[in-house]
């Protein structure tokens, strides 16, 4: 999708510029959040078992969460393991620079080429070709977060440009 | 049952069996309720043969049902296989948990909340069931599946869209 041309748009109220800028603020911001509460056991000592079971079982829905597999700082280990950290880390990173550019176009092929690492290092890791990296992990897990995350606001902002100027397509 | 939720039914049913399957679970985790919910757009435009393209309205709507049924399926598959066995990841990690506690000595309102988690494992222990445990697992499925299936709507439609265009 191109935000580069708003010439269809003359004739609308809603600056859609202003209307891409709040949905990409808007996801940073949901993003943040959910960084936020993976990082929190490096962040506070969570002194309440069970808020420390809940949020760990929370974040248990969407990650292993295998010891050796977490990146740990003095002790303490983020509740998901170094490739998904890397993930968010990625999408927070294309999150942040996304404010600052118009242009959200991602092409299919490039969004295969950056999962083609995470790929690889799992394959790979999987034959026992080599033993788990984190840092490894942890940078394949950002080439590919910060891709799929402009492949996802594209898709978000045609569709939602389409709902305020009313032209849908199917 | 409408064609929409019937595929977003059986794929969310389809995430739920993989979930409970612990290999699986510890290679693709997070990927596993995105794909199901693109798996569930590709069926409902395999039914709707007159429809060109997906609007990701309807994508997201699809996604987030897949989400809401995969986490419907996986918390009762999971309240099941703790009543068979009597046993869970809350079990396992009660021993981790006291300890952590005697050792920080957090104080009492630490202790309340793990006479709680004790109330709740004594209950999985002996009768195979824990209602608190129970919502717990169901709100938190429901929360991230919901997320990840939406996510998984937008990816899939967008995916399948280009693939139509070619």
């Amino acid at each position: 999708m191109k935000i580069t041309s708003f010439k269809n748009f003359k004739s609308i109220d809603v600056n859609p510029i202003h209307h891409v800028f709040l949905i990409r603020f808007f996801l940073l911001t949901l993003l943040t959040i959910w960084i936020t509460g993976f990082l929190l056991p490096l962040i506070i000592t969570i002194k309440n078992p069970l808020t420390n079971f809940v949020i760990t079982r929370f974040y248990s829905t969407v990650c292993h969460q295998e010891d050796f597999k977490c990146i740990s700082i003095n002790n303490s280990s983020m509740l998901i393991c170094a490739r998904c950290a890397g993930i968010y880390f990625g999408a927070l990173i294309a999150a942040v620079s996304s404010l600052f550019i118009i242009r959200s176009l991602i092409s299919k092929r490039l969004l295969l080429i950056s999962i083609l690492p995470l790929v690889t290092d799992v394959l790979l890791i999987s034959l026992g070709i080599y033993h788990y990296s984190k840092s490894l992990a942890f940078v394949t897990g950002i080439i590919f977060g910060s891709t799929i995350y402009y492949y996802i606001i594209a898709e978000i902002e045609k569709f939602s440009l389409k709902q305020i100027f009313n032209t849908g397509n199917e | 049952m409408n064609k929409k939720y019937l595929s977003a039914l059986v794929c969310g049913f389809g995430a739920a069996v993989l979930t409970t399957i612990p290999g699986i679970e510890s290679v693709a985790c997070c990927l596993l309720v995105p794909v199901a919910a693109g798996f569930s757009i590709g069926l409902y435009k395999k039914s709707h043969p007159d429809i060109l393209k997906i609007q990701t309205g309807t994508g997201v709507l699809l996604g987030l049902l897949t989400g809401v049924f995969a986490a419907l399926f996986a918390s009762t598959f999971e309240v099941i296989l703790t009543f068979i066995t009597k046993t869970n990841d809350l079990i396992v990690a009660m021993p981790q948990t006291e300890k952590l506690i005697r050792d920080m000595n957090l104080g009492q309102a630490a202790e309340e909340s793990l006479k709680v988690l004790r109330q709740m494992a004594n209950e999985i222990q002996s009768k195979g069931f824990s209602l608190l445990y129970s919502v717990m697992i169901t709100l938190a499925n429901l929360i991230t599946y919901t997320i990840f299936g939406m996510l998984g709507g937008v990816l899939g439609t967008a995916i399948i869209n280009r693939r139509s265009n070619q």
